[in-house]
């Protein structure tokens, strides 16, 4: 977790950071239509260390936004479609005999990228998830007894749909944990529509993104928003929300949710120019870090319902 | 503090219960025991009540209420047979009955001859009932029985308003507790001790009860005081202050059966009689024989006069006829006599006192006109000295009781005083000699809380007539001679040869001693000329006046030309033994008086310069309605409004993170009063937004959010806060 005596970080950094968090935003606003708030939390996510879930129906932008995103960073960008038939190997990679050397040599899987985008991730037999999940978690993959580490900066951006769940595997909650923030996108208003329409009969503008900022400049964020402050009457916050969540339903947040949501705060801040995270950034985040750690006692009340009554009714202090 | 409170004892509501109902029941008995007290000794009847209490407390365990209230009745009852039998006269019982229906009508207990069977007849049965029912926690009930006795001495006028006051406060108190008690009782049953921790809410309740309770008896004791200040209240039975500033006449001549001891006076000018008579006397109206410790009241009944009727004379031997013929100017509801009246024939009907005086059936009028023949004694001087003190029983068992409560220091200073005097007489003029010469008359003073002849004797140094008189009258009674209070008018103006014209200024009080084988004998200690003057002076001022008003149905004003300012005919009160004080040698009266003078009265260590201290009662009052202001204060939260408000007003710095903090959380007080406050989850800043604050305020916010959440704080941003909370402050 964040230390939080790292004492003050240089203002530089932090203007940095901010300056590539809003680029990406800009940036991917080229392409995406609407949807402002989910391209936030996408950047917070990739600033916060965090991998992002994207669920929706098809055909809302959930790859779209998720390539243009990749575009943005002059990194290695790695596409995979999750099907029924997909091998754990077909992610991490696979030892290949080499015949002119007579050793086997690891040929490495789509996962060896900075950004990662899982294409309907649900549509993958569970041991293949897993093998992205782990990698997820680990930032290395284990094959054949030999461990090697994914390339820094590592982000995944996974897509999963909701129709169709009878052909899906639905992820279980172990592995929707590692996931920073699940974010819906939702249908673009009618105004929305009518200008992404325009911009994308001719030729597509992701064919046109360029990258904004670099792999250096990325990790360089990534350290700035690690030292982003986060004080005690915060980190206090951040647990009686978990706590709160624990009381009500059957399953709340764990602590790796709230270390997420902290460090998803961070991002934020960063995002909003500050050096230290306010119980706002933990307030803006909460809506899509917890629900999907969540399992509610009935059906009455949803993990989002759950999530908005825990900001109203814990006390900020 | 109440929270401390709610671990000791005696605040549980039992306790509180049982306290306020004894004072409920305190009220009564203290009245019973001052009645007691004012005629002798109260051993029996704090036994009676010792006895009645122990009782109670015993069967009330084992009786049930019926028989317990039937036992009451029965209480009661005996009582009544116990009095009726014990008296000496044997009264029909339809006497008996228009006695009771005169006494729950105002006619005060201390006018029964008998008090003190009386009392103690009947004080066994509401100390029974209460104390029964109190332990059985049926506190209305035993509230009700205390209540009822008090009521009834409240009819008789006998309890004093603080008296009475106590007694309402400690029924109130008794029915806020008792139905405190109650609750906790049916909630705690099985708790018994009620230690547990559960019942943490129901004493919160209980506390809150409490104040409730306590507020209320604040209510009680402060809003009859408010209202006594009213104009138009004062000096009713309402008011808890000291009535004063009446005048002479109404507070000895008008006073009917019982005179109270007032404060400062004035003197009345209006012009009452003229009378004619063979020999200037003083005009009596009427004499008191029960000194109750701040007054007199006349026992007994009045007895019908038939017109002509001769009553019975004097045991003296040698008397003389004086002839009055009284011709009334103004209403009074007297009439006045010179001592000894004999015969009385006129238009008004009177009726004859037990003490041998008229006393009109209704009031006189003016116009009217009477004509009344006196027997005065006519002794000489060495006769009276060589009486002895053999006095007739009915005579010495009336006129020489005193309150138990009067201080021995009365009797010790008298017996001084009196050192050499061998004979009643001779003390008595000791006693009138000392007093003239001793104490300054003064119509100026503030009346005392205590025995009235004891405070004159040994603190006070001035007084008008009544002080005088009552002092020597109890000041003889203290040596066992007879002696009483008696009131009326002194001689008046001379207007012309044997006839008197007599205003309220005239009006008076001095002694009358029982003489052995004589009779009543006047003295008067008032020094005279004092108090001439002051009459001259208060005429004189009339005079000077308004003298249109010359109504004769106004009661203030002055008719009458300039009086001639003589006296000079007034021969004091017997004109054969006048004890005036350079004739008087009474034998032994050298230097004694002097020496008990510095001795007694000087040292005495509760001297008149220091005002006196308030009585228990006033005392316990004031307490109650500290407690219950205090109470309603805390109820009403107006300590935590002043903390606040001088918290929101005065910000001293200590040091940077603090001073950030409070500045903010002042603003965010002003903030919350403006438009709300801030709900739990939401976020300063979701705050500031929703109610629009400032950018001062948001200012602030800043600087505490970076202080709070960014750990930065320097004295120049506190400084900053400070100002600006300052700022915000003083524009609310």
């Amino acid at each position: 977790m964040t230390d939080t005596t790292a004492g003050q970080q240089s203002d530089s950094a932090l203007r940095d950071a901010t300056r590539l968090a809003t680029g990406v935003i800009e940036n991917v606003e080229e392409v995406i239509v609407g949807h402002h708030e989910a391209i936030e939390h996408i950047v917070t996510a990739l600033l916060g260390r965090g991998h992002v879930l994207l669920e929706d129906v098809p055909g809302v932008g959930k790859t779209m936004l998720a390539r243009s995103v990749a575009a943005s960073v002059d990194g290695e960008f790695k596409r995979v479609q999750f099907t029924p038939d997909l091998l754990p190997t077909d992610v991490t990679g696979v030892n290949v005999y080499n015949q002119k050397t007579g050793e086997f040599e690891f040929r490495p899987g789509p996962i060896f990228a900075n950004v990662v985008l899982g294409d309907e991730i649900n549509r993958a037999p569970p041991k293949t998830q897993s093998a992205l999940l782990e990698a997820m978690e680990e930032g290395q993959v284990s094959a054949d007894g030999t461990t090697r580490e994914i390339p820094q900066p590592f982000t995944v951006i996974a897509t999963q749909n909701t129709v169709e769940q009878h052909k899906a595997y639905d992820l279980p909650m172990a592995e929707l944990d590692r996931f920073m923030t699940k974010l819906r996108l939702g249908y673009p208003d009618a105004d929305e529509e009518t200008a992404m329409l325009g911009a994308v009969v001719g030729s597509h503008p992701i064919e046109r993104l360029e990258p904004v900022a670099t792999l250096a400049e990325l990790r360089a964020a990534r350290e700035a928003v690690a030292a982003v402050r986060v004080e005690e009457p915060v980190r206090a916050y951040a647990t009686r929300l978990a706590a709160y969540t624990r009381e009500h339903a059957r399953l709340g947040v764990s602590p790796r949710g709230s270390i997420n949501l902290l460090r998803a705060a961070q991002g934020r801040a960063v995002l909003d120019g500050r050096d230290y995270v306010v119980p706002d950034d933990l307030q803006t985040e909460a809506p899509v870090v917890l629900p999907h750690r969540i399992r509610t006692d009935s059906s009455d009340q949803t993990a989002e319902e759950l999530v908005a009554a825990a900001l109203d009714r814990v006390a900020v202090e | 503090m109440s929270r401390l409170a709610g671990r000791l004892p005696w605040s549980q509501p039992r306790a509180l219960a049982l306290l306020s109902v004894a004072l409920a029941l305190g009220a009564p008995l203290r009245t019973m025991y001052h009645l007691i007290d004012v005629v002798g000794s109260p051993t029996q009847f704090l036994l009676v009540a010792g006895v009645a209490l122990v009782l109670a407390a015993l069967l009330s365990r084992v009786l049930s209420p019926v028989l317990a209230i039937v036992l009451g009745v029965g209480l009661f009852g005996a009582g009544l047979v116990w009095y009726v039998t014990n008296l000496t006269t044997n009264p029909p019982l339809g006497v008996l009955l228009a006695d009771t229906v005169e006494l729950v009508t105002g006619r005060r207990l201390l006018q029964i001859a008998n008090v003190r069977l009386w009392v103690t007849s009947f004080a066994a049965a509401p100390v029974f009932m209460t104390t029964y029912f109190a332990l059985r926690r049926w506190y209305v009930t035993a509230v009700f029985a205390a209540s009822l006795a008090l009521s009834f001495f409240v009819l008789t006028t006998d309890a004093g308003v603080v008296t009475t006051l106590l007694g309402v406060v400690g029924g109130v108190a008794a029915i806020g507790f008792g139905t405190l008690d109650s609750v906790t009782n049916d909630g705690g049953t099985a708790g018994a001790g009620s230690a547990s921790g559960t019942v943490t809410d129901a004493a919160d309740g209980i506390d809150a009860g409490r104040r409730s309770v306590l507020t209320q008896l604040a209510a009680v004791v402060v809003l009859p005081t408010v209202a006594s200040r009213v104009p138009g209240v004062r000096g009713t039975a309402v008011s808890l202050l000291r009535g004063s500033g009446g005048t002479v006449e109404g507070s000895l001549v008008d006073a009917g059966d019982s005179l109270s001891v007032q404060g400062s006076l004035s003197l009345s000018p209006t012009l009452r009689f003229t009378v004619e008579a063979d020999e200037a006397r003083y005009w009596r109206v009427g004499t008191y024989d029960r000194y109750t410790g701040d007054g007199w009241v006349r026992t007994g009944s009045l007895e019908p006069y038939d017109e002509g009727d001769r009553l019975k004379g004097q045991p003296a031997e040698r008397t003389r006829e004086v002839v009055q013929r009284y011709e009334v100017e103004s209403n009074i509801g007297t009439v006045p006599a010179a001592w000894k009246p004999m015969q009385y024939d006129g238009d008004p009907d009177v009726q004859v006192t037990r003490h041998d005086g008229f006393q009109p059936e209704d009031g006189l009028e003016s116009g009217d006109s009477y004509w009344v023949k006196s027997e005065v004694i006519s002794a000489d001087e060495s006769a009276l000295r060589a009486a002895g003190d053999d006095y007739p029983d009915e005579v010495a068992g009336t006129y020489v009781q005193l309150p138990e409560s009067t201080p021995d220091r009365v009797a010790e200073t008298t017996a001084t005083l009196t050192e050499n005097a061998e004979t009643p007489y001779q003390t008595a003029l000791v006693v009138q000699r000392w007093l003239e010469e001793n104490r300054d008359y003064s119509l100026e003073v503030s009346r005392p809380r205590r025995n009235v002849a004891d405070r004159f004797l040994h603190a006070m140094t001035e007084g008008y007539c009544t002080y005088f008189a009552t002092t020597m009258a109890v000041m003889l009674r203290t040596q066992n001679i007879p002696a009483r209070l008696t009131v009326g008018y002194t001689t008046g103006e001379s207007v012309g040869s044997n006839r008197w014209e007599v205003r309220g200024l005239h009006s008076h009080a001095w002694v009358e001693m029982y003489v052995e084988d004589w009779g009543w004998v006047q003295f008067d200690p008032t020094p005279a000329d004092p108090r001439r003057a002051a009459e001259q002076q208060r005429l004189d001022e009339d005079d000077s006046g308004d003298e249109d008003e010359a109504t004769p149905t106004e009661p203030e004003s002055t008719p009458t030309p300039t009086p001639t300012p003589t006296e000079t005919s007034e021969p004091g009160q017997n004109p054969t033994p006048t004890p005036t004080p350079t004739r008087t040698r009474a034998p032994g009266e050298t230097r004694t008086p002097e020496r008990t003078a510095t001795g007694t009265a000087t040292d005495d260590d509760d001297g008149s310069q220091f005002p006196e201290l308030p009585t228990r009662e006033e005392t316990t009052l004031g307490v109650i309605a500290l407690l219950g202001t205090a109470a309603g204060l805390r109820h009403a939260g107006v300590p935590e409004r002043v903390s606040r408000g001088l918290w929101l007003r005065y910000q001293s710095p200590q040091n940077p993170a603090e001073d950030v903090e409070t500045a903010f959380q002042r603003a965010m007080y002003v903030l919350s009063e403006r438009h709300r406050e801030r709900r739990p989850g939401e976020t300063v800043r979701a705050y500031l937004d929703a109610v629009d604050a400032d950018d001062d305020i948001r200012r602030l916010a800043e600087l505490r959010e970076r202080l709070r959440y960014g750990g930065t704080v320097s004295s120049a941003t506190a400084e900053e806060a400070i100002a600006i909370a300052d700022g915000v402050v003083a524009e609310r």
